[in-house]
Order: C-alpha cells, then sequence, then structure tokens
C-alpha cells in the first residue's frame, strides 16, 4: 500500500483528503501544519510516496514546507502536490519554483485527485 | 460586488451576492441580502480583519442534523459528495484568503445569518434553507470555529451589514420578495 503524506490545516479537509484517498486505497498520515508536517516526517520510518500540501497554513506555510522537505535527500523527487483554494498564478510560480510537483485547486473532484496521484506514483 | 455611498450609515457599503465573498483589513461594511442562502461572518478577535461569504448548497444535497449546534456534524461519507464540497470551497475561500490577511485560525469567530424558509414548515422533507443551516453549524463546528451569534432560519429574509472594525453585524427583517429582487 502506498502512503500519501497530507498537511492541512482544516480539520474538514483533512477528513475529507483521509475520507477519499483511503477509500481509494492508499494509507495516509496528517498533519495541521508545516511545523508539524515536518516533525513528523523526520520522524517516519517507512517510505513516503507522495505528498499533498495546502498553501495557507499558521505556523508554517505549504511554500516554506516544501522548501524544507526538498532539502531532504530522501525527499528530493518525491511528488509533492498542492492541494489548496489558492488559484493565484504568482503564487503558483511560487510553489513550482519552491519544487512542486503538481497544484491541485479545490475543490477536486476524488476520483481526479486519485488519478493524478496514480500518474504520480506510476501506478 | 459592488460598492455604493449609503447615505443612512454615512459610509461607503460593499455589496456582495451569492456566491462570492469579501475580506477587509480595513474597518470596511460589507452588506449582502439572504432568502434561503447562508452568510458566515469571520472576524479575527484581535485584529481588524473581518470577512463574509454568501452560499447556498445545492437542492440535491443531503440533509444535515441541525437540531442544535452541538448536534449538527457532516457525515465521513458525505464530505466527498458533490453537494458538501461545494459548501466546503465557500467556507474553505474565505478562511484561507483570512489568513493571508493575517488572521489566526485559532482567534477566528463566525456569526451566521440566512437560511430562511420560503414555505411554511409543514413538509418532511429538509427545506433548503435548514439544510445550508445545519451545513454551516456542522463545518464550522468541526473546524472548531465558535459562533459568537446566529440569526438563522424562520420565514423571512435579511439584510445584514458586518462592520469589519468594530466586528458588529446590523440586521434588517425583510420580505422574501425583496431578498429575492435583491
Amino acid at each position: 500500500m502506498k502512503t500519501v503524506f497530507a498537511v492541512d490545516d482544516s480539520p474538514t479537509a483533512r477528513a475529507s483528503i483521509e475520507y477519499t484517498l483511503s477509500k481509494g486505497g492508499y494509507h495516509v498520515e496528517l498533519a495541521e501544519d508545516g511545523v508539524i508536517a515536518l516533525d513528523k516526517i523526520n520522524g517516519y520510518s517507512k517510505p513516503i510516496d507522495v505528498f499533498l500540501f495546502d498553501v495557507n497554513m499558521p505556523n508554517m506555510d505549504g511554500i516554506t514546507l516544501i522548501k524544507r522537505v526538498r532539502e531532504i535527500a530522501e525527499f528530493k523527487f518525491t511528488p509533492i502536490l498542492f492541494l489548496t483554494t489558492e488559484s493565484q498564478e504568482s503564487k503558483k510560480m511560487e510553489g513550482k519554483t519552491a519544487g512542486a510537483s503538481g497544484w491541485v485547486v479545490k475543490p477536486f473532484e476524488p476520483e481526479q485527485l486519485i488519478s493524478l496521484i496514480k500518474r504520480f506514483t506510476g501506478e | 460586488m459592488y460598492r455604493k455611498f449609503d447615505a443612512k450609515l454615512k459610509d461607503t457599503v460593499l455589496t456582495i451576492f451569492a456566491g462570492e465573498y469579501y475580506v477587509s483589513k480595513s474597518r470596511e461594511i460589507i452588506s449582502t441580502v439572504l432568502g434561503s442562502c447562508i452568510s458566515v461572518c469571520l472576524y479575527d478577535t484581535k485584529k481588524d480583519i473581518g470577512g463574509m461569504n454568501h452560499f447556498m448548497l445545492p437542492e440535491d444535497a443531503s440533509p444535515i442534523k441541525i437540531l442544535n449546534k452541538k448536534d449538527a456534524e457532516i457525515k465521513k461519507e458525505d464530505l466527498a459528495d458533490a453537494s458538501m464540497r461545494y459548501g466546503i470551497n465557500a467556507m474553505e475561500v474565505l478562511i484561507a484568503e483570512m489568513q493571508k490577511s493575517g488572521a489566526d485560525r485559532k482567534n477566528l469567530r463566525a456569526k451566521v445569518f440566512g437560511g430562511g424558509n420560503v414555505l411554511s414548515r409543514q413538509s418532511t422533507i429538509q427545506s433548503v434553507g435548514d439544510k445550508n443551516i445545519g451545513f454551516a453549524r456542522a463545518y464550522l463546528k468541526m473546524e472548531q470555529i465558535p459562533i459568537e451569534k446566529e440569526h438563522v432560519g424562520d420565514h423571512f429574509g435579511r439584510k445584514i451589514f458586518f462592520l469589519t472594525g468594530e466586528k458588529k453585524i446590523f440586521m434588517k427583517k425583510i420580505g422574501f420578495e425583496q431578498a429575492l429582487q435583491e
């Protein structure tokens, strides 16, 4: 089972991601902001196949988080997708420059999210 | 949305329509007219940031428990439902915009208005207005954003003015026809 690590400060968004992806056959790990996520990622012993980050979060936003995750050798090439309400082009560019593999603007169709993840995991 | 000077309030009022939202950092007056739609007004208790949305769940949305705020809940299975996602998105963009403006999630408070019912409540099917109220309560509960005040349901429309600087709301009851016209 592939593992998706999702970071979002909204409890509803986390519940929705967890429900959609576990139904799609994924193991889901969750964190509520960038600081908590980094801590969890560093201490996580099993492989992580895909990351899903929100952009606007307290303590550490998604853009800062992706920069930090890309510094970890193990995750240099791991797919990282932004899943966010943010649709501003300048933010998207900022995300891409920081190392994002994709950008999904909410609301998303559950099937659409799963097929996108599959594309990145090569399933 | 549009801005217009209001002679009574002696200030410029920004009016939003269904599907829109607005966030202010500069002590403004945001207004909207509601029938069965819902407006959630959010503000940061420590900063001059206030925002309002105006939305409605689609007619085929699944019913939501609305008995009281404590009981309101969105079922896990409904989270991926298209009609729920519509409402969730209306709330998410407002919260995200508040955060971008500098609001702190833990200092957010909500005031909820609207969800009036056009017909008298005799039908056993949950009305659109009631579904909208249920959704707003369940969503805010899940997000742990306290509802400081609400004026919802009943058989009339509402016109609201949100003074973002004072974090106060003035509400006027209006007829449903007037709510539809505006």
